[in-house]
C-alpha cells in the first residue's frame, strides 16, 4: 500500500509539466471555442440586420433564433474526444519514457523491493486521477462557459436555463452524477489496460509474437460482439435488446484477464 | 555464496547469447566477468538481477531464489532528471528498508556530491559516482556493477576505482563487468572469461600473476586474440 501509494505519487511528478500542459490546452481551447462561437453568432446578427435593415429581434428569428448554450459550447465534444485521445497517449507514454531517453527509470522500479504488482497499479492510479481531474476542470469549465454566455450576449440572444439542462445537452461528460463518473472511469480502466497489455507484450516479447498476441485480443474483442449478438437474437428477440448490456459484461470479463495477465507479464516476463 | 547454474538465453531461434553460464562468486571476493563486446556480460548480471527471463537456469544466493542480497550498480542513470541527488536518496530511502543513510552520506562526501547537485546536471563521472553511491549505500553482500568505469577520463577513474580499496568493500562481494581491467587489476580475486556466450575460462588472479607471470590484460589478449 505505502509503495503503491510512493510510486503513484512519483508518477504524478514526473507527469506534471506534460498534465499542466494538457489542462491548459483543454481549458484554452474550449474558451476559445466558445468566445469563437459567441462572436461567430453575434457577427452574423449584425450582419442580416445591416444588410436586410431588419430589428435585431427580426435577426435573431431571421437566423434560427437566440444562440443555444449547446450550441455555443458545439466544439467542447470535438476537445474533449481530443483530450481522451491524448490520455490513450499518455497511457502508452507512461510506460516508454521509462526505457526511452537518457533515464532508464525502468531499472529502477523493477529492482524495487517487494512485488512489481505496484508499478502497474500506480500506472493506473496515475492516469484514473487524470482522468478525475480532467471530469472535475471540465466541470469548472462548463461554470465558467456558462457565466462568459450569459455574461457576453444581449439578453435577446441567449436562453437562460437551469444548469441543469446545460447538463442535458452537454451528456456524460458534463453531468457530475456519481453513477456517470464511475462509469468514464469504468471505461477508462478498461482503455488503458488494453494499451497496457499491448505495452506489456511489445516489452516483453519479440514484436511477432506481442502483435499475434494483440491480434487476438482485438479478434475477441470483435468476435465477442457478434457471438453475444447471434446468441441472443436466436434466443429470443427481447433479449436482443440488451446486446450492448451483455457485451459490456463481456468487455469487462476480458479486462479482468488482462488486468490479470498485465500483472503477470510485469512479474515474470518484462524486459528492460 | 551467489551461484549460477545453467542460464541459458536465446532472443529469437537463432541467436543464443548465454549457453549454460555456470560460476559462483564467493564471500569477500572480486570477480570479474571478461568479453568482447556483445559476448552477453551485461546480460548475465541482468540474468542474475531478475530484470531479464531465462530460457533456463538458476540464480541462489546462500541457498534462496530470492534477490533481496544483491545491489546494483548500472552504467546508465537510473533516478528521474527531474530529481536532485537529496531526492534521489530520500527516493531510496522510503523504498529500500535496507538503505544506509550514514553509508550514502560518507560515500557523497568522498565523491564530492553535493544533495543539492539535479541528476540531469551531472557529468558522466558524476553519474557513475552516484550509481555507485546508490549500489554501496545499500546493506548487501552482494554487488553487480555493470562497466563502471566506462566512458570516463582517467582522473575520475582513479577516482571510483577508488571504492574497490575502500572499507566500503568490507563484506562485500563484488562482480563486476569491465573493459578498463588497468584500472582495477589490482583488485580481482578472480576473472570469468566469456566467449559466445560461455564461460571459456575462470582464473585466480594469483593464479595467473605467480605461476603464469601474466596480468589479466595478458590473458585476455590470449583467450582473445589466439
Amino acid at each position: 500500500m505505502k509503495r503503491w501509494l510512493l510510486l503513484t505519487n512519483e508518477e504524478l511528478k514526473r507527469s506534471t509539466k506534460l498534465l499542466v500542459l494538457l489542462i491548459s490546452g483543454l481549458i484554452v481551447a474550449e474558451i476559445a471555442s466558445l468566445l469563437y462561437q459567441i462572436y461567430d453568432y453575434q457577427h452574423s446578427v449584425e450582419a442580416t440586420m445591416r444588410i436586410e435593415q431588419i430589428s435585431e429581434l427580426d435577426a435573431i428569428e431571421q437566423g434560427g433564433g437566440p444562440l443555444l448554450f449547446a450550441q455555443a459550447t458545439n466544439f467542447y465534444d470535438s476537445i474533449i474526444v481530443l483530450a481522451m485521445g491524448m490520455i490513450v497517449l499518455f497511457a502508452f507514454w507512461i510506460w516508454y519514457r521509462d526505457w526511452m531517453g537518457e533515464t532508464k527509470y525502468i531499472y529502477r522500479l523493477l529492482l524495487l523491493p517487494g512485488s512489481r504488482r505496484a508499478i502497474v497499479a500506480s500506472k493506473m492510479t496515475t492516469l484514473l486521477l487524470v482522468v478525475a481531474s480532467l471530469i472535475g476542470i471540465q466541470w469548472v469549465l462548463l461554470l465558467l462557459s456558462r457565466t462568459l454566455y450569459l455574461w457576453l450576449l444581449p439578453d435577446a440572444q441567449q436562453v437562460t436555463a437551469s444548469i441543469n439542462e446545460y447538463s442535458f445537452y452537454m451528456k456524460l461528460f458534463y453531468t457530475m452524477y456519481p453513477s456517470d463518473i464511475l462509469f468514464i472511469l469504468l471505461m477508462t480502466f478498461i482503455v488503458i489496460s488494453f494499451v497496457f497489455m499491448t505495452v506489456l507484450l511489445e516489452r516483453s516479447f519479440r514484436k511477432s509474437k506481442a502483435f499475434l498476441l494483440v491480434g487476438l485480443t482485438a479478434i475477441a474483442l470483435i468476435a465477442g460482439w457478434i457471438v453475444i449478438g447471434v446468441t441472443l437474437s436466436a434466443i429470443s428477440n427481447d433479449l436482443s435488446q440488451l446486446h450492448m448490456q451483455f457485451y459490456l459484461g463481456y468487455v469487462v470479463l476480458l479486462t479482468l484477464y488482462v488486468s490479470y495477465k498485465n500483472l503477470r507479464l510485469v512479474q515474470t516476463r518484462l524486459s528492460v | 555464496m551467489l551461484e549460477v547454474k545453467g542460464l541459458q538465453k536465446r532472443y529469437g531461434r537463432k541467436k543464443h547469447v548465454l549457453r549454460d553460464v555456470t560460476f559462483s562468486v564467493g564471500l569477500n571476493e572480486v570477480t570479474c566477468l571478461i568479453g568482447l563486446n556483445g559476448e552477453g556480460k551485461s546480460t548475465i548480471l541482468k540474468a542474475i538481477l531478475g530484470l531479464i527471463p531465462v530460457d533456463a537456469g538458476t540464480v541462489t544466493v546462500d541457498g534462496k531464489t530470492s534477490r533481496d542480497q544483491i545491489a546494483f550498480v548500472p552504467d546508465l542513470q537510473t533516478m528521474p532528471s527531474y530529481m536532485t541527488i537529496g531526492q534521489a536518496l530520500t527516493y531510496m530511502t522510503d523504498h529500500y528498508p535496507d538503505w544506509n543513510s550514514e553509508t550514502a552520506e560518507r560515500l557523497l562526501q568522498t565523491f564530492q556530491l553535493f544533495t543539492t547537485d539535479k541528476m540531469a546536471n551531472l557529468s558522466k563521472g558524476n553519474k557513475a559516482k552516484f550509481n555507485l553511491v546508490l549500489g554501496f549505500a545499500l546493506d548487501r553482500p552482494y554487488i553487480l556493477l555493470d562497466e563502471p568505469l566506462a566512458g570516463i577520463d582517467l582522473f575520475m577513474k582513479e577516482q571510483i576505482a577508488w571504492i574497490f580499496s575502500s572499507e566500503f568493500m568490507e563484506g562485500r562481494s563484488i562482480l563486476m563487468t569491465t573493459h578498463e581491467i588497468a584500472e582495477v587489476e589490482q583488485v580481482i580475486d578472480r576473472v570469468l572469461f566469456l566467449r559466445d556466450g560461455k564461460i571459456v575460462e575462470v582464473k585466480e588472479t594469483d593464479e595467473l600473476r605467480g605461476r603464469h607471470h601474466q596480468s589479466v590484460q595478458d590473458r585476455m589478449r590470449e583467450v582473445y586474440q589466439g
